[in-house]
């Protein structure tokens, strides 16, 4: 079933097409790569897709609904999640406080429970925070929770980022470079814990620029290069694609 | 329940007990200032938790004021009955006017803000048929009494009934909004303070945050008016200037933005402070500026960042956020 | 045509550039440091005592004590600075209420020392000057070529000097400035000088015309504010503009509306343009 589908897509900054007519679908359960050199526009395509950015022209089905031009909490609601490529985090807030955060869509407590400090609202916290231990456990960030989220190690952080994304128990989730800055070992625990996300039923589109990883981890990849799709198909296609060879300027051996 | 709860617990029954130590006019009118500017503050603090900074605080309290004095003079309304009204009638206008401009950022939400509180100040001062002009409006009378049954009535004319009414109001606003802070709301708000984007795609709908944070200022704005204008039985537009509303912000940073407790500790070091100062008479003033200057040289993160610190050399380290770095 | 019109008009633009070197030390001072200064108003005022001092019990010659008090002020600038300013940087919420303390010192302590009196002195050259019907004193003849030389001056300075260049690059982006070597403490010290000798400059050319008393500094900031915001932070153009625009605004709206409407309408243009066009008229996108 497809979950996601991106036809005509296209974007213009002032006179800069970022993106133009970009098609794609992402079947549930897949792992879905998004390579390109860079400023080839997969940032931006991430920000057509959560709203953040307006298209300027084509349609993004989820779930066969048209979502294109929501406002990007509303996308939310709907069962994306992303992640950024900055360290995008609540810096002055804890870890755990991070992950809490991420749970405001789940959580049904509303003026009234709040006010009034109902049952209700004390076993919507109870649950968030227990959520949330268990989601830090998962990541791999048990006992770091009570440090500021700025004074985390980096690869700490690109944890955390998953972590709020995962909060709102999301149906497809966007990573946006989740192994950059990483040495070879992280970048394996951080392979294996996309792993294990797409094991628990959440679909994945994944922008990377490691190699390894996309290779490793994707079913099927989308190439794109100045806005534009160069190519799509299996990592074994891609792989030996001469064209995509060519956009990443000969660099052969990252694909060894 | 915490510490935090029987010290607080203590502070309430501390106020309760105050009149019953002095009954000094005087006394109770520098608390009762006090506690109008701590609920001022109080709301003040939870807009710029929202990473907004008005600058028409005085103008919601001035809405608050002139509608209950008018209902109550004009219309023969009981004050019980206008004091809502006021705090509705100037939450109506928050939306109203929060709706267009707190999708603007910073410095320019600022000055529409400052532009929309002298706007307002200018119609209290043009419209002298309904307002009263420059020269305002005088002999408003105390709230309604109370019927008690078998007890009599509580009057207001005198200042030990409208110190516990203050309080009582006061307390309310605080618990109201430390429910607000310390829930999925007070969460949002944090959220959209600490990053808006990722807020955002978290599902927080940042511009009902921001609305709604206003509105509920204007709300407290314009009851804590309703209550200065029967208090002072006097309100004109020099009251709910631009200057006032600075005076909130002040009280805000001084005490240490960011905290509940540093808004109401800044409100009662900044009103307490006149007062001591009013010895050094001639000096008075520019020894309140001084004042402004050193603190914030010498604790930039305000006074409960100061109590913060402090309190930190004394308590057990974990269990609590710390701002130390895994594995140091 | 209308020679009241015209007049209004004439009026409206010496009024404009009065406001206007204030707008433009605040612009400065802003963009370069972030810091919007309540004092500024008080640097204005203390200007305009310099001057009235210097004028009245020395003798000085009216352009020498303009040019005195532009330096001594530029100098306690420099001092407020480094003093202030410099260690609360960054925080824009501090730096804000710490002007506002500043402010409040140096109000009360001329109120103190001076009395609150409005003073007057004269430039020095009495007189009208009759142009196509119209009446224009000598006074504000001056107040205006003086005001046009300094932000003459100040737009080459800015757009044609090195220093001025380095001034542009640390406004952009102070980090990126800083790496190349351009020395952000002096800057912003410079600027700071230059935004208090033009406050100082406003203040010695609007009192003779205005008066002198320790509390005329808080207006013209108001006005300052509403010109900034309506021509856009951090650009001479846009203040220039803004200035003229909110002078001839004020100067018809005297002349043919009643006084509390004629404000209130500045008020209602500002709010309106920053909620449609909040950068202003000519202002970058940050």
């Amino acid at each position: 079933m497809q979950l996601l589908e991106v036809s005509g897509l296209s974007k213009n900054f002032g006179g800069l097409r970022a993106v133009h007519d970009l098609d794609f679908q992402v079947q549930v359960g897949d792992i879905l790569g998004l390579v390109g050199p860079n400023g080839a526009g997969k940032t931006t395509v991430f920000n057509l897709i959560t709203g953040v950015y307006l298209p300027n022209a084509g349609k993004i089905l989820f779930r066969s609904e048209d979502i294109s031009g929501l406002k990007p909490h509303r996308v939310a609601r709907k069962g994306i999640a992303r992640t950024f490529q900055l360290t995008t985090l609540y810096s002055n807030c804890s870890a755990l406080e991070n992950v809490v955060i991420g749970h405001h869509l789940k959580m049904q407590t509303g003026l009234r429970s709040i006010l009034l400090r109902t049952p209700f609202f004390w076993s919507e916290e109870k649950k968030a925070k227990e959520n949330a231990l268990q989601l830090m456990e998962f990541i791999g960030l048990s006992g770091q929770e009570n440090f500021l989220a700025k004074n985390l190690p980096h690869g700490h952080q690109q944890r955390l980022k998953i972590a709020i994304a995962l909060s709102s128990a999301p149906q497809l989730l966007l990573l946006d470079e989740p192994v950059s800055g990483m040495n070879p070992e992280e970048t394996n625990e951080m392979m294996a814990l996309i792993g294990k996300i797409r094991a628990n039923g959440i679909t994945i589109i994944m922008i990377e620029h490691d190699m390894r990883a996309v290779m490793g981890l994707c079913d099927r990849i989308v190439v794109i290069n100045y806005g534009e799709k160069l190519a799509e198909g299996v990592p074994q296609q891609i792989q030996e694609n001469p064209e995509v060879i060519e956009a990443y300027l000969g660099r052969k051996d990252d694909f060894a | 329940m915490s510490k935090k709860f029987f010290y607080l617990m203590g502070l309430l029954l501390f106020s309760l007990c105050i009149p019953l130590i002095t009954k000094d006019p005087y006394h109770l009118h520098i608390l009762i200032t006090t506690m109008f500017h701590i609920i001022l503050a109080l709301g003040l603090n939870f807009v710029m938790n929202t990473a907004q900074i008005p600058l028409c605080q005085a103008a919601f309290m001035g809405i608050g004021a002139y509608t209950s004095t008018l209902l109550v003079m004009r219309l023969h309304f009981s004050f019980w009955l206008s004091l809502p009204m006021a705090g509705i009638l100037a939450t109506i206008l928050g939306i109203i006017v929060g709706l267009p401009t707190l999708r603007i950022k910073g410095i320019y939400f600022a000055m529409a803000t400052f532009a929309f509180g002298e706007i307002i100040r200018l119609l209290f001062v043009g419209w002298t048929g309904l307002f009263g002009g420059a020269n305002g409006i005088t002999a408003i009378p105390p709230p309604n009494p109370i019927p008690l049954p078998f007890l009599g009535q509580i009057e207001f004319e005198n200042k030990v009934s409208y110190y516990y009414f203050t309080l009582i109001v006061l307390t309310l606003c605080l618990v109201v909004i430390y429910r607000i802070t310390y829930s999925r709301v007070g969460r949002a708000c944090t959220a959209i303070r600490e990053s808006d984007l990722l807020a955002q795609c978290t599902g927080i709908d940042i511009m009902g945050y921001k609305v709604f944070a206003f509105a509920l200022n204007s709300f407290f704005a314009g009851i804590v008016g309703a209550m200065y204008a029967h208090y002072f039985h006097f309100i004109g537009p020099q009251d709910f200037t631009f200057w006032q509303s600075v005076e909130y912000l002040v009280f805000i940073v001084m005490g240490g933005s960011g905290t509940l407790g540093g808004p109401i500790i800044g409100s009662i070091f900044l009103t307490f402070l006149p007062e001591f100062l009013r010895m050094a008479v001639e000096f008075q003033v520019v020894l309140y500026g001084l004042a402004l200057i050193l603190v914030l040289l010498f604790m930039p993160q305000g006074i409960m960042g100061l109590i913060v610190k402090v309190g930190n050399r004394f308590s057990k380290p974990g269990g609590e956020k710390t701002n130390a770095t895994p594995g140091s | 045509m209308d020679p009241i019109f015209f007049q209004t008009c004439i009026n409206g633009f010496i009024l404009g550039s009065l406001y206007l070197l204030v707008a433009l030390g605040l612009t400065l001072i802003f963009s370069i440091m972030g810091v919007i200064n309540f004092a500024h108003g008080e640097i204005f005022m203390l200007g305009g005592f310099a001057t009235f001092f210097l004028r009245e019990y020395y003798g000085v010659n009216f352009f020498f004590s303009l040019a005195l008090a532009m330096g001594i002020l530029a100098a306690f600038g420099v001092l407020i600075e480094r003093m202030i300013f410099r260690p609360l940087r960054g925080e824009a919420l501090n730096l804000l209420v710490i002007s506002l303390g500043l402010s409040i010192v140096l109000q009360n302590l001329a109120l103190i020392f001076w009395g609150p009196e409005e003073q007057s002195y004269l430039m020095g050259f009495q007189g009208v000057v009759h142009v196509f019907g119209m009446v224009l004193s000598k006074e504000r003849l001056v107040s205006f070529a003086i005001s046009a030389v300094l932000v003459v001056a100040l737009y080459l300075f800015i757009g044609r000097t090195k220093t001025g260049k380095a001034l542009q690059a640390v406004a952009q982006d102070s980090e990126a400035a800083a790496l190349q070597g351009i020395n952000i403490n002096q800057i912003n010290a410079l600027t700071f000088g230059i935004g208090c000798a033009l406050a100082a400059a406003a203040g010695s050319t609007m009192g003779p015309i205005f008066l002198v008393s320790p509390f005329m500094g808080m207006m013209p900031v108001v006005k300052a504010f509403i010109i900034i915001m309506l021509g856009g932070l951090g650009s001479v153009v846009g203040a220039v503009a803004g200035g003229l625009i909110l002078g001839i605004a004020e100067s018809f709206g005297a002349t043919y509306l009643g006084a509390t409407f004629q404000n209130m309408i500045g008020f209602i243009l500002l709010m309106s343009l920053l909620i449609f066009k909040p950068l202003g008229l000519f202002g970058y996108h940050e």
